[in-house]
Parts: structure tokens; C-alpha cells; sequence
């Protein structure tokens, strides 16, 4: 009976699971990379939101510290900047965009720096949490509920899959390669 | 203990039977606004949008639609208007769709983005909405509206904001497909304009 209590209080849980959204094209590893001037893989040490300096929105900034660059170039600790967050009594919620913890150990496509500011490419697209399980590293993806999605063949998107980090790495660099931007 | 099984797989298949026929999320915690909030639609319109109005007309009509928030059932959810949003800021109680993002929020792959978060408690366990905004990648994407022909590439954008205005309006994700708020579209998809019974549902929960 426990068992069965607990499936309930698993079902209850996911129907109260918070969402929200913003809307975005679904992209591909292709898309993505190409869209990226570097993959990397870190730890984040340090996550700080303010005003931005209109004082229209909240934006977060995270510091990785890069452990791996699985391609393309960045510095040893990368700057990661996103929309919403919380500051004193004043919480945006930026629905669909990265969100960053100290400890999170992540997997995350960089865009180009642009005005001295990196993002995330493909938003939560871009960002996986890297877990170990079982012994094996996984990277699970960031995206949740709360994005919307458009795809280009109008089928419904698939929800994205946890992948051992390996393979994940390898297809990037597979990509990487392909656009040109990774030597053999 | 077989009977207990059976009660219990029973329980949950009727649940599973449940969220297949309502499946809409309310956004958590829930939260409504005290009256309908009037959504500002930027009057510079997206230039992409062929309909001699740059789209501003046709994106607040269909918010207001009664195939829309405002035909659920239950009065008036949502109002609109067509003005300038040179004001656009998160907290300041005017909710804005502002075609050109300000913040550059909402760039590359994202086309249409939505912020929330500013509730307060009412102090009887519900909350307050006090302000929610959205941004438009507005010269990223081919963005057309009803009754331009699709291509293959257009994105309608009377769907979008009416299911981005379902998110301010205290609405999260459906699993139905085919509702407003189910989370994917596809290029040349209209129907998200129009709700469905499930989303009907959940606006008539929320108000």
C-alpha cells in the first residue's frame, strides 16, 4: 500500500510542478554549435542579480570556473549572464532562460562575448547539468516546462534526454568539426 | 491486499484518466490579478507583418478575442490596447508587449519571451499579480498574422501572444495537444489563437 501511496504522492508532485514560458525555435546540435564560439564544462563559483543600468529588468551573472573546454576558446573563468533573478523584495522570473546555482556543474554552449557579456546559446537549450550516476557522468538537460517551443516540421518536440557526457562531448566535437571550426 | 491493489491502480489510472481530459498548470505559486490588466501592444508593430498595420491591430484583437481569454466563460480576463511602451520596465504595474526588447532579452532562438514574478500576498493564501511584461524578437524571425499566406517559415503571431498572454495571466503548460497552452507550435500555426476546452479550464480555475 505504501508503494501505491507513493506513486500517488509522485503524481500529485508533477502536477504541481510550476511552469511558465517563453517561446523558442527548437535547435539542433547543429544550430547550436554553430551558434556557439565555445562549449566548456565548469563549476559554478559564484551568482550575483542586480538592476541592469536602465533599471528596466533583472539580470543575473554566474562565474564558472571552466574545467574543460570541449571546444573553442575561453578563459579559465567565464562570466555567464542571464535575464531574471532576485534582488531584495524584487524577483523576475525569466521563463525558459538558464538559471544558475553555486555548485551547479554544468555543460554549457557560450555565446561569442558581445559588449563584455557571454550567454548561454539556445538559452536552456544550451545548458545541461552535469550529474554522476551510477558512476557514469550524464548530462541532463536544462530545459523544462517552462519554455515554449516552435519547430520547423510542426511535429511536437521531443522532450530533450538526459546523454552520457562522453557522447555528448563527442557529438559537439563531431559538429565542431564538421563547421570547420575544430582540427582533426 | 488484492482488492487494496486494485482500488489503488484504479485510483491512478483514473488520475492519468483525469490529466489526459484537464491538464492545464497554474503557474506557482498561483496567482491572479485583482482585475483584468490592461496589456499596452507597441504601436511600432513588427515589420515582418504584412497586413498594412505592421500586425498591432490584429495582435490586440486577438488577445481580447472572444476566441480567446475573454470568451472562457467567465467576463473579461484580459483588456489591451495599442500604445507606445517607451516605458517598458519590469515592477511598474503596466503590463507591456514590447515588440523591439529593450533588455535584448530575446535574441537568436527566442522569439517571443514573457517575465512575471511580481506578486504579492493578498494574506489569505493567494497572491496578487502586480505586473508581468513580454519582449519580441521582432526582426528574427518572418512573423505574419491570420490570413497571410504561409511559406513554410512564417511564425503567426496572434498564436503566440495569446498563449504568452495565458502565462500572464497566472497560466503555466498543458499537456493537451492542441490546447493555447500546449508548449509547441509549428511554423504556419494559428491555432494557438483560439483556445480550447482545456484552457478554458484553467482560466475558469484561476478567475
Amino acid at each position: 500500500m505504501k508503494r501505491f501511496m507513493a506513486i500517488g504522492l509522485l503524481l500529485l508532485s508533477a502536477v504541481a510542478v510550476p511552469a511558465a514560458a517563453s517561446t523558442f525555435l527548437k535547435m539542433t546540435q547543429k544550430d547550436l554549435v554553430q551558434n556557439s564560439g565555445a562549449v566548456i564544462q565548469g563549476q559554478v563559483l559564484k551568482v550575483s542579480s542586480f538592476w541592469e543600468p536602465t533599471g528596466r529588468i533583472i539580470v543575473t551573472e554566474a562565474m564558472v570556473r571552466v574545467e574543460e573546454k570541449v571546444y573553442g576558446e575561453a578563459p579559465s573563468v567565464v562570466v555567464v549572464r542571464t535575464f531574471g533573478g532576485t534582488v531584495g523584495d524584487f524577483t523576475v522570473e525569466a521563463h525558459g532562460f538558464p538559471t544558475f546555482r553555486v555548485n551547479d556543474r554544468l555543460l554549457l554552449y557560450l555565446e561569442p562575448e558581445k559588449d563584455g557579456v557571454t550567454r548561454v546559446a539556445g538559452y536552456q537549450q544550451g545548458q545541461f547539468h552535469v550529474v554522476r550516476q551510477g558512476g557514469v557522468e550524464m548530462a541532463i538537460p536544462a530545459t523544462g516546462d517552462d519554455a515554449s517551443v516552435v519547430t520547423r516540421d510542426g511535429r511536437v518536440a521531443a522532450p530533450a534526454q538526459a546523454i552520457r557526457l562522453d557522447l555528448l562531448k563527442e557529438s559537439i566535437r563531431g559538429e565542431a568539426r564538421r563547421a570547420g571550426r575544430l582540427e582533426n | 491486499m488484492k482488492i487494496q491493489s486494485k482500488v489503488a491502480t484504479f485510483a491512478v489510472l483514473a488520475c492519468l484518466g483525469a490529466s489526459s481530459v484537464f491538464s492545464y498548470v497554474l503557474l506557482s505559486p498561483r496567482r491572479t490579478w485583482d482585475s483584468p490588466p490592461t496589456l499596452i501592444v507597441d504601436n511600432r508593430g513588427i515589420p515582418s507583418i504584412a497586413d498594412g498595420d505592421l500586425g498591432r491591430t490584429r495582435i490586440r484583437n486577438a488577445i481580447v478575442s472572444s476566441s480567446a481569454w475573454n470568451g472562457a466563460g467567465t467576463g473579461n480576463r484580459v483588456n489591451a490596447t495599442v500604445g507606445s511602451v517607451s516605458a517598458w520596465r519590469m515592477g511598474d504595474g503596466r503590463p507591456m508587449l514590447n515588440f523591439r526588447d529593450p533588455v535584448g532579452a530575446c535574441t537568436g532562438n527566442c522569439l517571443a519571451a514573457t517575465f512575471t514574478g511580481f506578486f504579492q500576498s493578498r494574506g489569505n493564501g493567494t497572491n496578487r499579480i502586480t505586473d508581468a511584461d513580454m519582449v519580441t524578437h521582432y526582426n528574427g524571425f518572418d512573423w505574419a498574422t491570420a490570413g497571410e499566406a504561409c511559406s513554410g517559415s512564417e511564425i503567426f503571431a496572434e498564436g503566440v501572444f495569446v498563449h504568452e498572454t495565458g502565462h500572464l495571466l497566472g497560466l503555466g503548460h498543458s499537456t493537451v495537444s492542441g490546447a493555447t497552452m500546449f508548449p509547441t507550435v509549428s511554423f504556419c500555426n494559428n491555432g494557438p489563437a483560439t483556445i480550447e476546452a482545456d484552457d478554458r479550464a484553467g482560466i475558469n480555475d484561476l478567475y
